[in-house]
């Protein structure tokens, strides 16, 4: 039985004369968080459009949740969720008016628009507009948007970007519980921290190419082999946990 | 099926929603074409209280000088400002905007040796001119003026000479006794109505939108961009029909216009015209690359079409090559068909001409729309 919900061979994409992905290939296991990691520009995102049947596929081919993306672009569609950075929202138009377009648009039954606020903690915000959102609600919201047809396969790109401390733990802890659900998770991130307390796996890109992949600790065992250490002392706890430690956890918004 | 027109209707209503729940948006869209209905039916259904301000300067002793004061007030129409000192403090007054016109009898006024001097000879009545002076700027002012004073002096020869004038002039319209004026300005403004829904709402919408990032967002759904201009598409048309309805209403109920005889050819010459318009607002947002480009073309188009389409200027006037290209805008056939339904067109093929150019125009705006239709 195959279990690659993902299945990337040799991913490539031109943009006149910049070469932004340049021969990427791997695999996303079923029920698995996978990260791709990188700077601005590495080609991080590219590579999740074209996975997400939102760019055409240069060279190389892949296939998501069974479908080729290439020959099967409306089924991925279906058979995905997406979040997008920098998510943004028909204005004057309630969330719960929203979900039910998305819910319609999936052919979705049994679910209701409250039903998916409570899942991402917005019950209260049902007839607010998205304007009136703070960033990190907005981000909830998408991701109810994206879950709203229980998708096999989710894509985040770059979640917690912009958000606040607890923000970000929140949207941690809801990622954690949708991989526990059973969805398959592939996210972007440049920040250490949320690929390493999240990511199953990761891969790191540079310059559109993959240059390492495997598990957060099967990376820095890697890099201890090569003689690496560490000069400064490594410390229980980070200025972040300090920050949750005095303003709690709970959400602010 | 099913499948394909279920997610664009509810695209359209939450078009729709979000459209009438933009104060600023709805007050573009409604306003301008109800304050120009109701400034213009207003104006033009109170004839009865049409009163020009004019300067009676009487230099003539004769009686028949005060015969011709008398009848221009019996008109009802000329206000007679304060007697002016003089001809030059009145067209002083005239210059600076104070009066309408100023009116003249001269000092020879009335005598009988003024005139055709043979004819003056032989029938010893009466002659002389009356002299009207009007500030050329307000033509419409100077043209109501010398209407109504050359009924005046037509009536006072009738009673010097003493007979009947043999030839006479009578208007009458080919358009029914029942045809009223607020008719012909009614089809200009609401056809404007649905030009800006177009124009300014389909036109901005979709450019605002890939701005801003919401059709990616629709994008990563199993959205088409068919589903995504059907939707547009109909939320704009049925405001567009409210906006009809609501002027209609307005101007049968307010100004007196006749109820249209065939209210189903009505509604749907408006809706098929209102689908042409909207879909040159699409045709609009796809060759724009930014909201405010769109906003430049749509104005281009919008003043164009005003131009055009004889709601300035009337195509009478225009030289033959404008008047030419005039009749083949989108609005002119709007325009056309609407009037020959308020004035009595009794079926589809009374405007098949109109409905013609509305689907050559259709063709051109949909083909050119969905081709340069993009998300991002």
């Amino acid at each position: 039985m195959n279990t690659d919900m993902i299945e990337a061979h040799e991913l490539s994409k031109h943009y006149g004369d910049l070469h932004a992905v340049r021969g990427v290939s791997f695999e996303v296991k079923a029920g698995e968080i996978f990260g791709i990691l990188g700077p601005n520009g590495a080609g991080k995102t590219t590579t999740l459009e074209m996975l997400e049947a939102l760019r055409r596929i240069d060279s190389g081919s892949a296939r998501v949740a069974g479908h080729d993306v290439s020959r099967e672009p409306d089924a991925v569609k279906r058979a995905i969720g997406v979040q997008i950075q920098s998510a943004a929202f028909f204005d004057k138009v309630r969330l719960e008016e929203l979900l039910s377009f998305a819910l319609s648009v999936y052919h979705v039954r049994g679910v209701t628009p409250r039903d998916l606020l409570a899942r991402v903690q917005l019950s209260e915000k049902a007839r607010s507009y998205p304007e009136q959102l703070s960033g990190g609600q907005l981000q909830r919201f998408s991701i109810a948007m994206a879950i709203a047809h229980a998708p096999e396969m989710l894509f985040l790109d770059e979640p917690t970007t912009g958000l606040d401390p607890q923000a970000r733990r929140n949207t941690w802890d809801l990622i954690r519980e949708l991989r526990d659900d059973g969805i398959t998770i592939l996210l972007t991130t440049h920040y250490m921290d949320e690929a390493e307390f999240l990511c199953d796996r990761l891969a790191i890109m540079d310059k559109g190419s993959i240059v390492a992949l495997d598990s957060p600790a099967g990376l820095v065992e890697q890099l201890l082999d090569t003689g690496f250490t560490r000069t400064q002392e490594v410390r229980p706890a980070t200025l972040d946990d300090v920050f949750i430690h005095l303003t709690g956890k709970e959400l602010r918004d | 099926m099913k499948h394909y027109f279920g997610p664009a209707l509810r695209l359209a209503r939450l078009q729709f929603t979000r459209i009438l729940r933009d104060p600023v948006g709805t007050i573009i869209l409604f306003g301008l074409p109800m304050v120009l209905l109701v400034v213009f039916g207003a104006f033009m259904s109170n004839t009865d209280s049409l009163s020009l301000e004019v300067a009676f300067v009487n230099d003539s002793p004769q009686e028949l000088s005060a015969m011709v004061g008398e009848t221009m007030r019996s008109t009802g129409v000329f206000e007679f400002s304060d007697t002016p000192a003089s001809l030059e403090s009145a067209l002083e007054k005239l210059r600076e905007g104070d009066l309408d016109a100023v009116i003249h009898l001269p000092i020879s006024f009335g005598d009988p040796a003024e005139g055709d001097a043979e004819a003056q000879e032989t029938s010893g009545l009466p002659g002389g001119s009356i002299e009207l002076y009007v500030d050329e700027s307000r033509g419409q002012t100077a043209d109501i003026a010398r209407s109504i004073l050359n009924g005046i002096v037509l009536e006072l020869n009738q009673q010097i000479v003493g007979v009947e004038m043999p030839l006479s002039l009578t208007q009458r319209s080919v358009l029914g006794e029942n045809v009223q004026p607020i008719s012909f300005v009614f089809a200009l403004f609401a056809a404007l109505g649905m030009l800006m829904m177009g124009v300014f709402g389909a036109a901005t919408l979709i450019p605002m939108d890939r701005k801003t990032g919401v059709l990616r967002r629709l994008h990563v759904m199993p959205v088409s961009g068919g589903q995504l201009l059907i939707g547009t598409m109909l939320s704009f048309a049925i405001l567009s029909l409210l906006l009809l309805t609501v002027m209609t209403a307005t101007a049968v109920l307010a100004f007196g216009m006749p109820m249209p005889d065939n209210p189903v050819l009505y509604a749907g010459f408006a809706l098929l015209a209102t689908i042409m318009l909207i879909g040159l607002g699409f045709a609009i947002s796809g060759i724009s690359k930014t909201p405010s480009q769109a906003d430049v073309y749509g104005q281009i188009v919008f003043f164009g079409s005003l131009a055009l389409g004889g709601i300035w200027v009337p195509q009478a006037f225009m030289p033959d090559i404008v008047r030419t290209i005039s009749r083949g805008i989108p609005l002119t056939p709007v325009i056309d068909g609407l009037q020959a339904i308020l004035h009595g067109a009794p079926g589809v093929v009374d405007l098949l001409p109109q409905i013609a150019v509305i689907l050559v125009w259709i063709l051109v705006t949909y083909t050119v729309g969905i081709r340069t239709f993009r998300w991002e």
